[in-house]
């Protein structure tokens, strides 16, 4: 599917962040759903699309919105509270289209304005089998062949790939590159066949994701692989975008967990007014904390954003430990407030259904730390610790 | 200093594929994140310095001429401190 709605419809005047919590109702709506029939959300992106959300991260030049990071990150949240999966996947287009559109050489941001136009999606096939779930190491590598490359990737996961317009694929430079020499190639769907491996997709959470695995293969024009090493396209975009906007996303659903307990308590101290629910208080301390976290790493990463090249003299270890610590916290952090939430709303809260469910929260949230696991973020942090100046 | 520097850039990056000149890109030879703390840490023993935040940065870690610099900077820092110090 290459579009997922009519372009260009009703953009947006208005402040993106107040636009993004209009079209959450909307999310909100179809969540049950997407998420009982692990379908991906068609109408919910379409309606993003719609509202111009779609490409919010995207520079005005292709058509999209050129927000801001702190409106990224209100987006990703409130676009969180209605549905997580339809959040997730925006996030991580979000990744992708910005990657495009900072490392791309001409031929791919040609592309660019057509993709923003038709709501194109494009997913990430950074994932493959047998890597250790490191982002920064390839076994596939992409094979010349005159003036076009071929590839072939064993991809564990590749979230809404059947409904995808467009792919961005890691792989070494070439045979005999080492593991870590990787290039990032645009790939169109036309270039691309997926043959299903592995599981049919049924999760626990973020279902509305469709993130099944996939033996991925592609023939495409040399020119579509970025002129940039992956290594750098990682570290100057893909890897914090990813860690700020996750963390959003997840707050969002964290925020609408808490949400549901607030009204719980509010409707118990109504009936007793010396009713007091230190879970609450505890819940919201774990939002603030995440919450400050994001407002920290924007502000440390905010150099980058504005301007990739500036990697060199803003990048760094502090920079990568404060991005770790933003994606273990938040999740975890959020996990804790779903589970604060569900003790609050009690069995109202472990029901499936209702106004006080929050059993997709947890259950999407619990997510979080397998997207780049905790473990390995750790290991790292662990090290660059070591020359950590507090 | 430059030549020290090499020695501690070779020792970890574990027999580099490309033979490293002072400007050679040390991230496009291939070096890791992972193996750049190696390589703070070893300088700073071995020049017995330390570096400031400020210094760690993805620049001043990208080539061998760059560290160099990044530790000379520190060295002069250091000096004048001691200096004053004394005065």
């Amino acid at each position: 599917m290459a579009g997922v709605g009519n372009a260009g419809e009703g953009h947006p005047a208005h402040d993106p962040v107040q636009l993004a919590r209009k079209v959450s109702v909307l999310l909100a709506g179809n969540a049950p759903e997407v998420d009982c029939a692990a379908s991906f959300p068609t109408e919910s992106v379409a309606a993003l699309h719609r509202a111009g959300l779609l490409n919010a991260a995207c520079e005005k030049e292709y058509g999209g919105l050129g927000c801001t990071l702190e409106d990224l990150v209100q987006i990703g949240i409130e676009l969180g509270r209605g549905c997580g999966s339809t959040a997730m996947t925006w996030a991580m287009h979000q990744v992708q289209i910005a990657c495009l559109a900072r490392h791309g050489g001409t031929g791919v941001r040609e592309r660019l304005a057509s993709i923003v136009a038709d709501g194109t999606l494009v997913a990430s096939v950074t994932s493959e089998r047998g890597i250790g779930g490191s982002l920064r190491t390839s076994t596939a590598a992409i094979m010349p062949d005159g003036d076009l490359v071929r590839l072939e990737k064993h991809a564990p996961t590749v979230s809404y790939a059947r409904h995808a317009g467009a792919f961005l694929v890691t792989a070494r430079r070439a045979p005999d590159a080492s593991p870590g020499d990787q290039i990032a190639l645009y790939v169109d769907a036309e270039q691309a066949s997926l043959v299903p491996a592995g599981s049919a997709w049924n999760p626990m959470g973020m279902r509305g994701t469709c993130s099944p695995g996939f033996t991925f293969a592609a023939t495409a024009p040399a020119t579509q692989v970025l002129p940039v090493n992956f290594g750098e396209i990682a570290d100057a975009t893909m890897v914090p975008l990813s860690h700020l906007l996750w963390a959003a996303c997840w707050t969002g659903i964290a925020a609408d967990a808490f949400r549901r307990a607030q009204s719980v308590v509010r409707q118990r101290t109504r009936n007793d007014e010396s009713h007091t629910e230190p879970r609450l208080a505890s819940a919201s301390s774990a939002l603030t904390q995440t919450r400050a976290l994001l407002t920290e790493a924007i502000g440390r990463y905010r150099p980058i954003w504005a301007d990739p090249t500036a990697l060199g003299a803003h990048g760094g270890p502090a920079l990568t430990v404060l991005l770790n610590n933003v994606k273990i916290l938040a999740s975890t952090l959020t996990v804790e407030v779903a589970q604060l939430s569900l003790e609050i709303c009690g069995m109202a809260g472990y029901s499936e259904d209702g106004p006080l469910s929050v059993a997709r929260h947890l259950r999407d949230l619990y997510s979080a730390r397998l997207m780049i696991g905790n473990e390995r973020l750790l290991s790292t942090n662990a090290r660059l610790s070591l020359l950590q100046r507090n | 200093m430059e030549d020290v520097v090499k020695e501690i850039v070779m020792g970890c990056m574990e027999s580099p594929e490309v033979d490293l000149e002072p400007d050679t890109d040390l991230w496009s030879a291939g070096i890791t994140s992972m193996q750049i703390v190696r390589v703070m840490m070893a300088v700073e023993d071995e020049f017995e310095i330390e570096l400031p935040e400020e210094a760690l940065t993805r620049e001043a870690f990208t080539t061998i001429r760059s560290i160099a610099r990044a530790v000379s900077k520190e060295q002069l820092a250091a000096a004048a401190s001691a200096s004053e110090n004394f005065a």
